[in-house]
């Protein structure tokens, strides 16, 4: 299954994918594995026959027990999954320099069949050898077709696919192929083959599944690819091993300098680099222990070393003295942002930030996300630049220029208030008598204000300034339509507004 | 979470304030931290003043809890509009939203109610994504600060006085004085210490 939805895609281009299928799995030292579970205990990969007992991948192993039975359920071990990914890229780098990962997928390599090309002649002569390199491995599927999507969305007799016929070859591909989100609502309507979702219009596919929907509706149409986010060499596939002896006496301080040192000679080899993969180990003079870490965004040298100290730490009691301990770096990253970056591949931060902005637009409803844009220009505060329902895409349109300076009777010329009340809250406008505020018919205050309630509170007016009067259609001898102040208390600064007899807090400066 | 980058590395990836916040923190607001705005008068201007060039920095900014902001008034402190989401929410989901957008926004505002027992879980999600969360406060409340304080990674800044400008009747501007404050809790703190 291609896992790494949101990808930026890239224009297709034709590719020879070397696939291994649970690679857990095959790498596992132990033959008779049947199920590989990771940290958490779900399981990562699993057998034919642990799969025909209805086990597969991505399940919950508490889930599993009676269908466990007798099952041989195993820990994946990483150190034996990275020495398998490393001997299928130096058995390609042996064929042609134009090998790289697949993004999102840690099990397939691709070859560029346009770069490789010139070495061989033909195709058929590149594609001869490669399945002659991997012949010695079990469960790698080789395939060439038109791009990296069409070849994994195979599975084993789909066959190669000549050159242009990718599109039809996968359009004869059941639906089910697809992420479940995706194919169960499509089968419900009657479609079951890849074909017929290829034919769907692309508007249809957005309005039914957003972006995720019209991500798959490209890669199946073959107008994008998945990336190949990083080109080997050979250089690239040698174990960086770190490794010091331990002498009687010295001090935890000194060993952790000296590691520091070593590791960031290492660093530094890699130029640009971070390790994303370590496996810290401590020889004593009872054994050895080890442990795998892993931190996808990257890590410091600090926090390796830290880890090599941890474990040297529980060595202490019940293993005797240490002899050596070290760090083999098994893989590197570019540095990213932590968390929600994918091994060098642009555009995923902004696919994330998207997807949370349709969560909350499922859950809150589609008002919920606001963006502000250049809107019907009028008198109001909220009318010139008003808050808009965000539609998607990433950052929004820029705003064109408002017209809002033109002569609109009413608008309120000045700084915005911080704070608009739409619409605006009813209000209690006092003289010292407790008595209401008025106007008269021409627009002058009858009485000075001095309380101001609004929400169950009571402010003090320092200050009013206007008033303000809005006439509309004065040609028609109608009354001032209303009035405004500004009302200076001791904790802000508020329009106030009297319309229809009453008075309305419009806004405030806070 | 313990930061393993140096001092000169965290002052380099300090982002910048602007108006008065600007002279009172002359280096900026280190990613990964939370940045309390509090006084009475003028604090959501003074707030909006100084994230403007945060606003143009960064790549996405989100607003929750500012259901009676308009965007002219943003429009108006300096801040570019093409980046800034606001999420409108009932008043008991703010703080889920904006878990949620902690951890794809490099700037999040909040207002003060939004703050409670989960603060730090929330703090903890924007100093791993390093961006940064700017609490605008109108009332200083001990308890609210307590829990700002176990969040840990907090700069504070106090409004003490606000000039409004105008040559007319109307106001055309606002002219905050800040401080770098404390928070309440830590100021209950010096005394005890002092009086000891």
């Amino acid at each position: 299954m291609i896992d790494c939805e949101g990808v930026a895609l890239v224009p297709p281009e034709r590719v020879i994918v070397c696939a291994v299928e649970d690679l857990p799995l095959r790498a596992h030292p132990r033959q008779d594995a049947d199920v590989v579970v990771d940290g958490r205990s779900q399981v990562v990969a699993c057998s034919a026959r642990a799969r025909a007992a209805g086990i597969a991948p991505g399940a919950e192993l508490t889930r599993l027990r009676a269908r466990l039975g007798a099952f041989s359920v195993v820990e994946r071990d990483l150190v034996a999954e990275e020495h398998l990914r490393r001997l299928l890229a130096r058995n390609l780098l042996d064929v042609t320099p134009a090998v790289g990962w697949v993004a999102g997928r840690s099990a397939a390599l691709a070859i560029t069949v346009r770069a490789a090309r010139r070495y061989y002649g033909d195709e058929a002569t590149l594609l001869e050898r490669v399945r002659s390199r991997m012949q010695g491995f079990d469960g790698v599927r080789v395939v060439v077709a038109d791009s990296v999507a069409a070849a994994l969305l195979g599975r084993d007799g789909d066959g190669d696919h000549p050159s242009g016929t990718s599109r039809q070859r996968i359009a004869a591909y059941p639906l089910h192929r697809l992420p479940p989100w995706l194919s169960r609502p499509l089968r419900a309507v009657g479609l079951r083959w890849i074909g017929d979702f290829q034919q769907l219009e692309p508007a249809a596919v957005a309005a039914r599944f957003a972006h995720r929907g019209l991500w798959w509706h490209r890669l199946v149409r073959l107008e994008g690819d998945v990336p190949i986010v990083r080109r080997l060499t050979d250089a690239s596939l040698e174990p960086d091993v770190v490794e010091v002896t331990v002498e009687e006496g010295v001090d935890e301080a000194a060993l952790r300098f000296e590691l520091s040192g070593a590791l960031g000679a290492l660093s530094d080899a890699h130029a640009g680099l971070q390790p994303t993969r370590w496996r810290a180990w401590v020889a004593t003079d009872r054994g050895a222990l080890e442990r795998v870490v892993e931190r996808p965004p990257g890590a410091h040298i600090a926090e390796i070393v830290e880890s090599v100290r941890q474990l040297e730490r529980r060595s202490r009691s019940e293993r005797g003295r240490t002899r050596r301990l070290g760090v083999d770096v098994l893989a590197w990253t570019q540095p990213q942002p932590p968390q929600l970056a994918l091994d060098g591949v642009a555009g995923f931060r902004v696919a994330a930030l998207t997807q949370v902005l349709r969560i909350l637009q499922y859950r809150y409803g589609a008002g919920a996300v606001q963006v502000p844009r250049s809107g019907p220009v009028g008198r109001g505060w909220n009318e010139a630049t008003p808050w808009v329902p965000w539609t998607g895409g990433w950052p929004v349109a820029a705003l064109e220029p408002s017209a809002a300076t033109g002569p609109w009777p009413g608008r309120v010329v000045g700084l915005v208030p911080t704070r608009v009340w739409e619409p605006p809250v009813a209000a209690q406008l006092l003289d010292e008598d407790g008595e209401e505020v008025t106007f008269d018919a021409e627009g002058v205050v009858r009485t000075a204000p001095a309380t101001l309630r609004s929400f169950d509170t009571v402010e003090r007016v320092r200050e009013v300034r206007g008033p303000w009067v809005v006439r509309e259609r004065w040609w028609e001898q109608r009354r001032a339509r209303y009035a405004r102040l500004l009302v200076v208390t001791d904790r802000r600064w508020c329009w106030v507004r009297r319309e229809h007899g009453a008075w309305w807090l419009e806004g405030s400066y806070e | 979470m313990t930061s393993f980058l140096s001092a000169a590395q965290l002052r380099d990836q300090r982002l910048e304030l602007a108006g008065a916040a600007a002279h009172v923190l002359n280096g900026g607001v280190a990613r990964g931290t939370a940045l309390v705005i509090h006084g009475g008068l003028g604090v959501r201007w003074a707030a909006l003043e100084a994230l403007a060039p945060m606003s143009r920095r960064v790549d996405a900014v989100a607003l929750v809890g500012f259901d009676d902001l308009p965007a002219a008034a943003l429009s108006a402190a300096g801040w570019s509009l093409d980046r800034v989401v606001r999420v409108v929410a009932p008043p008991g989901r703010l703080l889920d939203v904006a878990a949620h957008l902690a951890e794809v926004v490099d700037l999040l505002v909040v207002t003060e109610h939004l703050v409670d027992a989960r603060w730090p879980r929330l703090l903890a999600r924007v100093r791993r994504r390093r961006g940064v969360v700017a609490v605008v406060e109108h009332t200083c409340h001990q308890s609210r600060h307590q829990v700002l304080a176990a969040g840990g990674s907090t700069t504070v800044l106090e409004v003490v006085g606000v000039d409004v400008v105008g040559s007319t009747s109307v106001p055309e501007r606002l002219r905050v004085r800040l401080v770098r404050g404390t928070l309440q809790a830590q100021r209950a703190l010096h005394v005890v210490e002092g009086v000891r």
